[in-house]
């Protein structure tokens, strides 16, 4: 290696290790981030709160009720005999959804009339609320199916051996027991990689410009495309450090899947970390003082990762303008590769066209910022 | 009073001074709402589906017809031997592969139980999940209809007439009635920006001064410990107050959403929020040095908070220990209160519980932050 390169490198090194905060920081972060999303989130609703106000008080309405307690999904946190007292319990957010059961339910069901019972949900977490109601018509069906079949019986008419109808049989591939943190992990790495490569580049620039030693380094022979391999390589290394703690914590301490090549997975990650990369130094290049480069570098890198890369909300159902804008996120595509290379196993053969584009994002913004690098350095 | 004053006004020219800045301060709380705006939809669309059809019956395409009217499903034609199905999954060209097996129509029409696959990719688990609950649903509807029509038929040809009973549940949705994520997100965007803002930049803005050796030259100036503190926060009170009433409009404006409850309300609660956030950024100002330091150790505290605040993950859904220190973050309470006032227009007899829990935070923090920082500074 050119002996200017090692120089800038070993320089940056002592800044990174002399600073042991930082330096606990680019390795404690990628710990909280993984404890965080592989522990306290989970996405999967299941334990609604719900308030009860039966007003029919039958074996009937019990039976329908205790249809919620069965299925696992709801939580009835207090009966009530005043519907005020439901809607209050709503307003104060101690329930999610209340459950009304009219007088008379039992009188329809008996007479094999429709009966309708009022569910009163909290809206504003439209994701929760869409599932909830899910399972209150999920439930609802199958308490219907239920009479049905008595409502034969009593008939006399039930002597079908099989229930007639059609049955869904499901078969899940790649992450069968469908656990949000076997998908949020890998995505992880994308998240940490663009923190470290984009936010900490960000800033050693600058700090260079602020502290006044920027100049020192512009009259010293060496070249720019030395100042900028020199710089970057510490953070690459730590970059590619953090990406081997989160594979270690996520597969041995959060039983994350890795059915892929890890060759592959580190190969893919190091051309990955060339984006985020240049990403940092074209706001380093472009900023004066740090509180710029800190915010610019939390738009352009951080939250594109975490927002419109698909990490946790799917890209698919995002409206198509924003969907353009996607395009030229580069963690997108990085994300389908991990997702590939740890849930799926893909080789290089599926995930050939990804990286293409990876490398190619590499080296356009490693370019944009070896342009801008120059003028400022002239 | 006027020391303070002067303090702050040297704060404001020294932060507007990088022309930068400014559109930072009211730029990037605009695309952070936009994008969280529009991106962040947790509501799931255009899922990729796929069917191998050996029945080829109107049974069948009645049921893939029913699916596709739903409006989520988005029919991705060319898988056709069950041998493709795998490779369909793991390239991403669709998410579910519905499998029809031979007998399908024959079963229906014979009143035994058909049954088809649904094969899914998991490796995405809210897109998968919620996919599923989909399906589910339309599987259901479609039972009560073979059910009805065979037990009508059933009971007429023995000369009898009989209905059905039935529960159906009428779901009214209350605070959110069309279901908008917008109306879920931009409130949270409020808080977010809120926090990042005021936090960041007094952390920054104190340790810079650290980092340019101006803070002694304050420290011998005749102005007292706690008129520093005031006239170095202040600026940043101000630019956080501007921007919540930035997003605040923006909300109203651009995502139509909802302004229910006082707008006097919402001032105050953020003025008691900013309390807490402007402590714990003077807090992280006297544990750094540089400003490197400060921004790392902000995005750790902001971080884990946003996560676990119930910004985006509902709180109820985490484990039991993760939900015990949720009540340690102030952005829980806030989200908690700007939730209530735009979307319920919640008044302060609902929402005095963490009102006060804000108020006591506020002052605690602040206080404990600010006699560190006299220490450090004598």
């Amino acid at each position: 290696m050119n002996s200017k390169i090692y120089a800038i490198m070993k320089k940056e090194m002592l800044h990174i290790i002399r600073d042991p905060r930082s330096l606990f920081m680019a390795i404690g972060m990628p710990m909280i981030f993984i404890v965080l999303f592989g522990y306290a989130i989970n996405m999967d609703i299941d334990n609604v709160k719900i308030v009860v106000c039966d007003h029919d008080k039958t074996a009937k309405s019990r039976e329908y009720i205790s249809g919620f307690v069965a299925s696992g999904y709801f939580n009835i946190i207090s009966y009530t005999d005043r519907e005020n007292d439901l809607v209050l319990s709503l307003d104060k957010g101690t329930a999610k959804a209340g459950l009304i059961i009219p007088v008379g339910f039992s009188d329809k069901l008996m007479k094999n009339k429709e009966t309708k019972v009022q569910v009163v949900v909290d809206g504003s977490d439209t994701n929760s609320t869409n599932i909830a109601v899910g399972y209150v018509r999920g439930i609802s069906f199958l308490y219907t199916a239920k009479l049905t079949v008595e409502t034969l019986n009593k008939n006399g008419l039930a002597k079908i051996k099989q229930t007639p109808g059609i049955e869904a049989n499901i078969k899940i591939f790649y992450n069968q027991e469908m656990k949000s943190r076997n998908f949020i992990i890998p995505g992880l790495i994308a998240v940490i990689m663009s923190v470290i490569m984009g936010i900490l580049t960000s800033l050693t620039i600058v700090r260079e410009k602020e502290k006044g030693t920027f100049e020192q380094l512009i009259v010293t022979p060496v070249k720019p495309h030395e100042v900028i391999i020199g710089k970057i390589i510490p953070y690459w290394v730590l970059g590619m450090f953090d990406m081997f703690l989160v594979v270690l914590v996520g597969t041995l301490v959060f039983g994350v899947p890795l059915k892929g090549n890890i060759v592959l997975l580190f190969f893919v990650t190091g051309i990955f970390a060339f984006s985020g990369l240049g990403i940092g130094l074209v706001v380093s290049a472009l900023a004066n003082t740090q509180q710029v480069a800190n915010q610019v570098a939390m738009l352009i890198s951080f939250l594109p990762v975490f927002i419109l890369s698909g990490f946790m909300f799917p890209v698919k159902s995002m409206p198509l303008i924003i969907q353009v804008f996607t395009v030229v996120v580069p963690a997108k595509y990085f994300l389908l590769v991990l997702r590939g290379i740890f849930l799926k196993g893909s080789g290089l053969l599926v995930l050939f066209g990804e990286l293409a584009i990876l490398t190619v994002f590499g080296f356009l913004f490693m370019f944009i910022a070896s342009k801008n690098f120059k003028k400022k350095l002239k | 009073m006027k020391k303070i004053f002067n303090l702050a006004k040297k704060e404001f020219i020294q932060t507007f001074r990088d022309k930068k800045m400014l559109p930072i301060i009211f730029v990037a709380p605009v695309i952070q709402l936009i994008l969280l705006g529009y991106a962040v939809t947790t509501d799931v669309k255009h899922v990729y589906i796929s069917v191998v059809d050996r029945d080829n019956s109107v049974e069948s395409r009645e049921l893939v017809g029913a699916a596709l009217n739903s409006g989520y499903f988005d029919l991705k034609p060319g898988v056709e031997k069950e041998s493709e199905i795998e490779e369909s999954l793991k390239t991403g060209k669709s998410d579910f592969v519905l499998y029809f097996p031979p007998n399908y129509s024959k079963n229906i029409k014979m009143n035994k139980k058909a049954t088809f696959q649904i094969i899914a990719d998991g490796s995405d688990a809210t897109l998968t999940g919620i996919g599923l609950n989909y399906l589910n649903e339309i599987v259901q509807r479609k039972n009560k209809e073979i059910r009805d029509k065979v037990m009508s038929s059933r009971a007429g040809l023995l000369g009898k007439s009989i209905t059905f009973p039935q529960v159906s549940p009428e779901v009214k949705v209350m605070y959110n009635p069309e279901l908008k994520s917008a109306n879920y997100m931009v409130p949270g965007v409020m808080a977010l920006i809120l926090t990042l803002m005021t936090m960041l930049l007094t952390s920054m803005s104190i340790t810079k001064e650290k980092e340019n050796g101006t803070l002694e030259q304050l420290v011998v100036s005749p102005l007292k410990p706690y008129e520093i503190i005031f006239g170095k926060t202040l600026p940043f009170v101000l630019i956080g107050m501007l921007d919540v009433i930035l997003v605040v409009s923006g909300g109203i404006l651009v995502f139509n959403i909802p302004m229910l409850g006082s707008v006097w309300l919402l001032a105050a609660c953020s003025l008691i929020f900013i309390m807490s956030t402007l402590g714990i950024g003077l807090f992280i100002s006297t544990i750094s040095r540089t400003q490197q330091q400060a921004m790392l150790t902000t995005f750790m505290f902001i971080f884990p908070a946003m996560i676990l605040s119930g910004f985006v993950f509902p709180i109820t859904n985490m484990p039991e220990p993760a939900q015990y220190i949720t009540y340690f973050i102030p952005l829980r309470y806030f989200l908690t209160i700007i939730r209530g006032i735009i979307l319920k227009g919640n008044g302060i007899e609902i929402l005095w519980p963490e009102i006060a829990a804000l108020i006591v935070f506020g002052i605690v923090i602040f206080t404990l932050s600010s006699m560190r920082f006299r220490k450090k500074l004598g």
